[in-house]
């Protein structure tokens, strides 16, 4: 019995291995392993006539003899069923879900509220249309500083008025001093909103983007500003960019700095694209204590650093997009709007 | 403001043996930013040679034009020329083909190329100085006769004339006037490096010889900080010597003749205005500052006729307005050719003054620039000084009065503490204190050490500039320089932790929306005044720019949908379906005293091939939306009243009976009035009310214990009975058994009947159902149907 079971699987294993199709396979699992009269089958059957012993021996090498041709059917079935997809044409074109797009502001806007999460710094939102205290006189810049004039200002109520003027805030710097009055300290914010200058051009569009980060704590150095910068740098633009601080001048920061980072295509070797290997992000400094007062915070007790940005402005920085009239970005045609 | 500073000026102020290209990048890191640096003749490469012209002949079909031959050495090159001044034997400035050449002076350099002119070929250029960027005008006389220079011919003109100056383009901050002239650039570059100042003015003024009348009267007190004048006779007008014009050249100034030359000189060295005006034209020699009388009338140099105003100042003489101050001197006290005595002076002026003056003129002047700065007016005495000398040295002129001065105050410097412990704590490094002492003495800053800080005493062209300990910290970390600074990210303690949920739901939404395939678009929240109209919402009190840049841009919307559908108009041309949303604040107005009210809303448009199916899409869109707030099982879908929709294709969003949306096919006579031509389906969502109302909490529903029983069910009815009635009596009459009623196909039979195919699924909480438990209820679904709504089964 040993022997003819031995056999009949040496027999089946030869006729699988010269099995071509689908049908001969099936017709080959008929014949050895069928449930009525498969030949690996009927000996299994007959081993219920043989002495324990024998059954003993038997009984579990008609098994494994059974589960290695059900093992060797399985992978030769397998390998037809994949054979058997050539119905399909492969080659159609995809059906595509839904392809939405986000604009090129949301996605900057995003990852940048995402870059400064990570550091503790929390997106807040402040007023679009504020009055002049915020957007100017709370920061140093009291009725009739020339600094003022640097904002190209949309008003919404006359100068002559009594009380406050109503303007479209030129900056996100608004956001400082509102942010202070909330009370908490320390602050790490992020305000990203919409600002208006009264500016069209190639380079410059009426509405566009900025955020502002504002850290206020005990012992805020130049040394934190330069780490949140760096920071920021190297997780929008790539790590191997490197920042730089020029001395600059602005009302509401003191010392205040022009950020540069070090060009995306020469990497600070300098090239026809930047200057002397360095382009501009934007400015930023040291809190001046008239606005840290502003805000009833002490400047003797705490410290502080400010930026503002543009979004538009880093988010076409990092694409290393030239679009050649910056008004496109709010001109909405799709065809434009897709490609992001 | 950006200056133009010529390096080898720079070094007669200060020693330093830096080359341009350190100093531009030293200045950057602790000055002043840098943005160029530049040869002195910028289009003066070896292409443009020193060449004389051997024949000239006359063009065969032009009278103005020339033919000449010119030799640069070893070559000689045909041209065409039309300057009317070419002979042989003249040297010239030749331009070879390839070189950069400005043509008559105006607009940017260009290649020259071969050309043909009026027939005859050119292969080259006889150049005007203006067209090599060594003048700022055409000469209209002829181009510049080189004759005198002995360097062989065909040596570039840049070698030959010794211009071999570099000019660094500095953007000097609003702060620092102090800073725009080569004396404080100086000073700042001997901060930086240690290296020494050297004074170039003697500041000693000769004695009178004879004595012309000159007096002052400051009648605009408050208004003139300080008036400084002196008389010169003998003086011979004519052109500047070379040297001045090249320094001219350099800082980015004209040459007009040696009077005035010297005032922009001097105005560059010292960082201070002056202006001379013909001593013969001013009556009396008597000078008046005084604001002007309404009305007054002055022609200004530049040929323009100003009307000013009460507010505005003039140095007047007896007669009339002769300046106006800080801006621009008159035509009528020019100095010209025939002059021969003048009146010198340096002033200083309110800046907010001279600054609104400017303005309401749109009369602009180097010297305003700097007035309007807060230029120091200590430093106008120095200025006159260094101009008398220089003036005498050049025109051979004599001081011819005293010098009168009047109005200034004498200076006492603040005195500003700075605690040493502070600036490092500040600056977060640690600092030498004999370099800070040291650094501060180069800038002007007298230094005195007690206790822990030091006492610096504000020198006066600092004077509006150092107030507080701030100020002083910021000159010593910019001399300490940033980049030596480490970086540190914040250690301190984190804020409170806080969750925006509309900042955050808004994101949410924009990636939910990007996921169903629509476009996002930003259009600008300043929209005109048809636009508002058409929004319908507080169109009398929407907030309106008193400035506005164009009348598209007046208004803040208080809607955003007119503008999602404008964009849809413009872009019909291009794309037949269009899936596009905003999501931004709409501004609704509180009344003039109050800011308006930042509303986040957003709006979507769908076009797509057939209505219903855009609507059904777009209704769907909303659903997914309000389920991504959890709040899909307690929206009701209501009778829509807005205007902007039709009321029979249209639907409102409502939870709890108030309205946060609507969805439905857009007005057509609004979508005519913005020129879409498609019908589109739009939806608005009140986002800020309905991120209130987020439902996050999720509720477990026990997983069905019997399985259901699907049924199908077709019924034919006619087109005006809509599906909604089928579903509520598919639902009513299938109760509690039947569980989902779902719509699977629409047939219109074009006999003014359709069918609905759907879904019935049976569910008993209780049993497994069998088909006698469920077909007498689908009976009783066909029965109501057949009895409310004359629906028949389908055959």
């Amino acid at each position: 019995m040993k022997q003819k079971l031995e056999e009949v699987a040496l027999a089946a294993q030869a006729a699988l291995s010269s099995v071509k199709d689908l049908p001969a396979l099936e017709a080959w699992h008929v014949e050895y392993l069928g449930r009525k009269r498969g030949k690996i089958t009927e000996i299994m059957k007959s081993l219920g006539a043989l002495s324990p012993d024998e059954k003993r021996v038997l009984g579990p090498l008609a098994n494994k003899t059974k589960q290695e041709l059900e093992e060797a059917y399985g992978k030769k079935l397998a390998q037809f069923g994949e054979q058997a997809g050539e119905a399909i044409d492969t080659t159609l074109p995809p059906i595509m879900p839904p392809q939405g797009h986000l604009h090129l502001v949301t996605q900057a806007m995003r990852d940048i509220t995402d870059i400064f999460k990570r550091i503790g710094f929390m997106r807040v939102r402040h007023p679009e249309v504020d009055w002049d205290y915020y957007a100017f006189e709370s920061l140093n810049m009291p009725q009739g500083h020339p600094a003022r004039d640097d904002w190209e200002t949309f008003f919404i109520t006359p100068e002559e008025q009594k009380g406050q003027r109503m303007v479209l805030t030129p900056h996100t710097s608004n956001g400082q001093v509102r942010e202070m009055e909330k009370g908490k300290l320390p602050i790490r914010m992020i305000n990203i909103a919409k600002c208006y200058r009264r500016q069209s051009d190639v380079t410059h569009t009426q509405m566009f983007h900025q955020f502002e980060g504002l850290y206020v704590d005990k012992d805020v150095s130049i040394r934190h500003l330069k780490g949140v910068m760096d920071y920021f740098a190297k997780s929008f633009f790539g790590p191997e960019r490197e920042i730089r601080l020029r001395p600059f001048h602005f009302q509401f920061t003191e010392p205040s700095f022009e950020i540069d980072i070090t060009c995306g295509l020469c990497l600070g070797k300098g090239c026809k694209f930047c200057k002397e290997g360095w382009v501009e992000l934007g400015g930023s400094g040291m809190t001046h204590p008239v606005v840290l007062k502003f805000g009833g915070i002490d400047p003797k007790q705490y410290s502080a650093f400010a930026f503002g940005w543009g979004v538009e402005r880093v988010a076409l920085m990092r694409e290393g997009l030239a679009i050649p009239d910056l008004r496109e970005l709010y001109r909405n045609d799709v065809r434009f709007l897709q490609q992001f | 403001m950006n200056i133009l500073l010529s390096y080898q000026w720079l070094k007669e102020h200060v020693a330093t043996k830096k080359s341009p290209r350190e100093l531009a990048k030293l200045l950057s890191l602790h000055s002043m930013s840098v943005e160029k640096v530049l040869p002195e003749a910028e289009l003066l490469t070896e292409k443009i040679v020193l060449g004389e012209i051997l024949e000239v002949n006359k063009h065969p079909n032009a009278d103005k034009l020339k033919l000449a031959l010119v030799s640069t050495g070893k070559e000689q090159h045909h041209i065409v020329c039309g300057a009317p001044n070419i002979k042989p034997g003249m040297k010239v400035a030749f331009a070879l083909l390839g070189a950069m050449v400005k043509w008559h002076g105006e607009g940017d350099a260009v290649e020259l190329k071969p050309a043909t002119i009026r027939g005859v070929e050119s292969q080259g250029m006889i150049c005007d100085d203006s067209e090599i960027g060594l003048a700022k005008k055409l000469n209209l006389a002829g181009v510049t006769d080189y004759s005198h220079l002995k360097a062989p011919l065909g040596t570039p003109l840049s070698v030959a004339l010794k211009l071999d100056d570099t000019v660094l383009d500095i953007e000097i901050t609003t702060n620092r006037i102090d800073a725009a002239s080569v004396s404080g650039m100086a000073r700042e570059v001997a901060a930086m490096t240690g290296e020494k100042l050297q004074h170039v003015a003697s500041g000693k003024i000769p004695k009178v010889k004879k004595a012309l009348p000159l007096s002052v009267t400051i009648e605009a007190k408050g208004l003139c900080l300080g008036f400084h004048a002196i008389v010169l006779d003998g003086v011979k007008v004519g052109p500047s010597p070379e040297w001045l014009k090249r320094r001219l050249l350099a800082a980015g100034h004209s040459s007009f003749n040696n009077v005035v030359d010297i005032t922009n000189y001097v105005m560059r060295e010292v960082g201070h205005p002056l202006h001379a005006f013909d001593y013969g034209k001013i009556k009396d020699g008597h000078l008046v500052i005084r604001t002007a009388k309404p009305g007054e009338k002055i022609k200004t140099l530049d040929g323009k006729d100003c009307t000013l105003e009460a507010n505005m100042i003039v140095v007047a003489d007896k007669v009339q307005a002769q300046a106006i101050a800080g801006v621009m001197g008159g035509e009528a006290g020019k100095v010209t050719e025939g002059t021969t005595a003048i009146l010198l002076e340096a002033a200083s002026w309110n800046s907010a003054s001279v600054r609104k003056t400017m303005k309401k003129l749109d009369t602009f002047s180097d010297a305003g620039a700097y007035f309007s700065r807060n230029v120091s007016p200590q430093q106008a005495p120095v200025a006159l000084a260094r101009a008398i000398e220089l003036i005498c040295e050049v025109t051979g002129a004599q001081v011819a009065s005293p010098f009168v001065s009047k109005g200034m105050k004498a200076y006492k410097p603040a005195k500003v503490s700075l605690d040493l412990a502070r600036a490092e704590q500040f600056i977060g490094e640690k600092l030498k204190a004999a370099t800070v002492k040291k650094q501060l003495e180069a800038l002007g800053f007298e230094v005195k050490a007690k206790k822990n800080a030091f006492v610096c005493a504000v020198p006066h062209w600092r004077q509006y500039d150092v107030a507080i300990e701030e100020d002083l910290i910021e000159e010593v970390a910019r001399l300490y320089g940033y980049h030596n600074v480490k970086n540190a990210l914040p250690s301190g303690q984190l804020p409170a932790p806080e969750f925006n949920a509309q900042l955050e739901y808004e994101d949410r939404l924009k990636t939910t929306m990007k996921g169903v395939g629509f476009t996002e678009v930003y259009t600008y929240s300043l929209v005109s005044a048809g636009l508002l109209k058409l929004s319908g919402r507080h169109v009398d009190q929407a907030i309106k720019l008193l400035n506005p840049l164009d009348n598209e841009h007046a208004f803040m919307r208080t809607r955003l949908l007119p503008s999602l559908v404008e964009i849809a108009a413009m872009n019909q041309g291009s794309v037949a379906e269009q899936h596009l949303f905003e999501l931004a604040n709409a501004y609704i107005p509180q009344g003039v005293n109050k800011l308006p009210d930042e509303k986040p809303e957003m709006a979507g448009l769908l076009i797509g091939d057939d209505l219903e199916e855009t609507f059904r899409q777009a209704k769907g869109v909303v659903l997914h939306i309000l389920g991504e707030l959890g709040l899909a099982k307690q929206l009701q879908w209501t009778v829509c009243q807005e205007a902007a929709y039709k009321a029979s294709e249209s639907l409102s969003v409502s939870l709890d009976g108030k309205v946060f949306g609507q969805v439905g096919v857009f007005s057509r006579a609004m979508s005519q009035a913005l020129g879409l031509k498609k019908q589109a389906v739009v939806f608005e969502l009140d986002i800020a009310e309905l991120i209130k109302r987020v439902h996050t909490a999720i509720a477990y529903q026990p997983l069905p214990k019997f399985p259901s029983i699907d049924m199908d069910l077709s019924v034919t009815v006619k087109n005006e009975i809509v599906w909604g009635r089928v579903e509520e009596i598919a639902r009513l009459a299938g109760a509690p058994l039947v569980r989902e009623v779902e719509l699977f196909d629409i047939y219109d039979h074009g006999d003014g009947r359709k069918s609905f195919g759907f879904h019935l699924e049976y569910r008993s909480d209780d049993k497994t159902l069998e088909m006698k438990d469920v077909e007498p209820v689908q009976a009783k679904i066909v029965d109501r149907l057949g009895k409310e709504l004359l629906a028949t089964l389908r055959s």
